[in-house]
């Protein structure tokens, strides 16, 4: 090895130790959620007869997570860094996912477009084939008929409420700085390993795969939902300096596993990418209030080579 | 004469060097040579014509820069004001042809821009690993990014985008594929080692579209690219085109646009199909030395009437006109080349020969 190849390594494999877990950052400062109402609902009309769906409270916790950004560091893939989140308000999430009798009475009043499946839905079934948009609609429809803030939860938010069901998507994954492929082989071998436990593709009732320890119903089954995080790329170069790329057109699907869907798709047949498993079922799970501060903002503030 | 040996060699420079260079792995040998090598910029021309470029290389492998940008666009498909929205590489369909020697390296910056919809990236068939470099080029819109490979294996290759799943083919029938070709250093060869060069190069995309109707059975037109993705998923599954079509639209190579030679020229069709088996055939003339599955390592065919092209793949068919006039330059599925597009004229100016047909008698009544 050169020394200049050394002197490259070096540079290299401590920030990498950092971004694979050695060390948690602590995310503190997330203030309270303020409590919005009636956000413009494009003059659909409130509607008392439409329940509010029943809610779960998740007490402030603190949790490990993975950033759901995507990192490259002087040129390479990295592994996103592992972040110690401690949450200091509550979250009400929705204890069952949006089911299709739900959903098909947005349809009818005209505001959201029809799942995209080909079997007949079933009225207690969770609604399945919905894409960003549609779950997006179907938020904005609900507020509005309800006049509470209700909306898709942020991946933070999902893990939030997944607790034991929330697995680090990149518990098991290797990386090598001079070998991209380390981490393409060890992430397919993991999620292979967890999709061979996985609950079957046969859609159920809503509440019938059971609550986790939050009471949350079917978190991490068959149906993965929506979230409100949009793909983000961050590029490091060698000076520390640092860049980054959202792009919306792309948000974080959470379910058995974590991935990126572009916000058109209602089926997907691939994962985030040619070799990697689908999720089975795309559907909606909602939050209630206002959105906490995006770890992002929280990120650049802590990052340490920014 | 240089060997690649000797540029690597010299370009390190002294003994001491020399002992370094033996602990390294490979790839670091070729990294470092990589940065010491000569380079060249090439400007893309689009189909159906390809960039200027040595049949034989005159000197030492180099690095030669591509640069690319994607562009999602209103396409028309045939001559009715069928539309869809094309993916394009450098806003055309196929991308342009991009050619360089065995062991060359390639390097392309592709762009995508803020204004497309989509995330893109690109599958080089002809290069080694991390899926035809599609896991190292995932770019969104936005963003760009810059892939060097080396070109190991000499021959005409497709390049499409493979952004995952159900993207992947949507992409490649909405047009963005194109093909790379791998000259050999010492230039094409026939059968028997003798040197094979010719006057021009057309690059042939073929393209089958896959456009939904409404219940009318009129095409159905779509205001964004993603809000087409549903119906054109579903329309792809039925597997039967409803346009196959050369250089991304019916009538692309033929009127105005048609492919002209001449009596005595040597003229290379490098066709590539990116989704599906397609056999291209010269009517009135032949392929007189044909690389079908694209590989210039393979001892070219010799005087095929129809070649195949495999979904997936390029080949190339080398044909010395010899007969003036105008020939049509098909797929050999007539329905697809009469009913669905798939054909393009080559018009062909010099003298004719008797020898080789001559009408000895008009057509007239029968005399018995």
């Amino acid at each position: 090895m050169t020394a200049e190849q050394l002197k490259n390594t070096g540079s290299v494999a401590l920030p990498l130790a950092l971004l694979a877990g050695a060390s948690l950052w602590l995310l503190s400062n997330l203030t309270a959620p303020q409590e919005t109402t009636s956000p413009a609902g494009g003059g659909i009309a409130a509607d008392a007869t439409i329940e509010a769906p029943e809610l779960v409270t998740i007490p402030p916790r603190s949790f490990e997570y993975r950033d759901p950004a995507r990192y490259i560091e002087n040129e390479l893939p990295q592994v996103s860094p592992l972040v110690h989140a401690r949450v200091e308000t509550e979250l009400k999430v929705a204890k069952n996912l949006v089911t299709n009798k739900e959903y098909r009475a947005c349809v009818v009043d005209g505001h959201c477009a029809p799942a995209i499946t080909i079997k007949s839905p079933i009225d207690n079934h969770p609604v399945v084939g919905i894409n960003y948009e549609m779950a997006a609609s179907y938020a904005e429809w609900l507020s509005a008929k309800t006049g509470e803030n209700w909306r898709l939860p942020s991946a933070l938010e999902w893990a939030q409420f997944a607790g034991e069901k929330y697995e680090d998507p990149d518990k098991d994954i290797q990386s090598d700085p001079s070998n991209p492929a380390v981490a393409w082989l060890s992430e397919y071998r993991s999620k292979s390993k967890s999709e061979s436990d996985a609950p079957r593709q046969s859609l159920r009732p809503a509440g019938l795969f059971g609550p986790n320890n939050f009471g949350v119903n079917d978190v991490a089954a068959n149906v993965w939902v929506w979230t409100s995080t949009c793909y983000e790329r961050i590029n490091m170069d060698a000076t520390g300096s640092q860049s980054r790329a959202t792009s919306c057109g792309a948000r974080v699907v959470e379910g058995e596993h974590r991935t990126y869907l572009s916000v058109f798709i209602s089926n997907p047949q691939g994962g985030g990418c040619t070799v990697g498993d689908p999720p089975d079922h795309l559907g909606i799970r909602l939050v209630k209030g206002a959105e906490q501060p995006s770890l992002w903002s929280l990120l650049g503030r802590l990052w340490p080579f920014g | 004469m240089v060997t690649r040996r000797q540029t690597i060699f010299g370009a390190l420079g002294t003994a001491a060097a020399l002992t370094a260079v033996a602990n390294l792995s490979p790839q670091a040998l070729a990294a470092d040579n990589v940065d010491e090598m000569p380079r060249k910029k090439v400007k893309l021309a689009p189909p159906p014509f390809v960039h200027e470029h040595e049949q034989v290389a005159s000197g030492p492998p180099q690095v030669v820069e591509f640069e690319m940008t994607i562009q999602e666009k209103v396409w028309e498909v045939d001559d009715e004001g069928t539309v869809t929205h094309a993916m394009t590489y450098d806003g055309s369909v196929p991308g342009p042809m991009m050619v360089v020697h065995e062991g060359d390296y390639v390097e392309l910056t592709l762009i995508n821009p803020e204004s497309n919809e989509l995330l893109h990236n690109i599958d080089f068939h002809a290069s080694t690993g991390a899926l035809g470099g599609g896991a190292l080029t995932e770019v969104a819109p936005g963003e760009q990014c810059v892939l060097r490979f080396k070109a190991t294996r000499p021959g005409t290759y497709v390049y499409h985008c493979a952004p995952g799943g159900s993207m992947i083919p949507w992409h490649v029938v909405s047009g963005m594929s194109g093909t790379i070709m791998i000259l050999p250093r010492d230039g094409l060869k026939d059968e028997k080692g003798n040197p094979l060069r010719y006057d021009r190069v057309f690059n042939i995309g073929e393209n089958d579209f896959y456009i939904p109707r409404d219940e009318n059975g009129e095409y159905k037109t779509y205001e964004t690219v993603s809000e087409s993705f549903s119906d054109q998923i579903e329309t792809m599954r039925g597997l039967i085109p409803t346009h196959v079509v050369f250089n991304g639209k019916k009538g692309a190579l033929t009127g105005e646009n048609a492919l002209k030679a001449k009596v005595g020229e040597t003229v290379l069709f490098v066709h590539s199909q990116a989704n599906r088996d397609t056999r291209p055939h010269l009517i009135g003339g032949h392929g007189d030395y044909v690389w079908e599955a694209g590989s210039f390592n393979n001892v070219p065919d010799r005087d095929l009437e129809t070649w195949f092209i495999r979904g997936g793949s390029a080949g190339a068919a080398l044909y010395t006109f010899l007969q003036p006039g105008v020939y049509a330059y098909v797929n050999h599925n007539l329905i697809e080349a009469v009913e669905l597009g798939a054909t393009a004229h080559v018009l062909v100016d010099g003298e004719w020969n008797d020898d080789l047909m001559k009408q000895v008698k008009a057509p007239g009544p029968i005399s018995k």
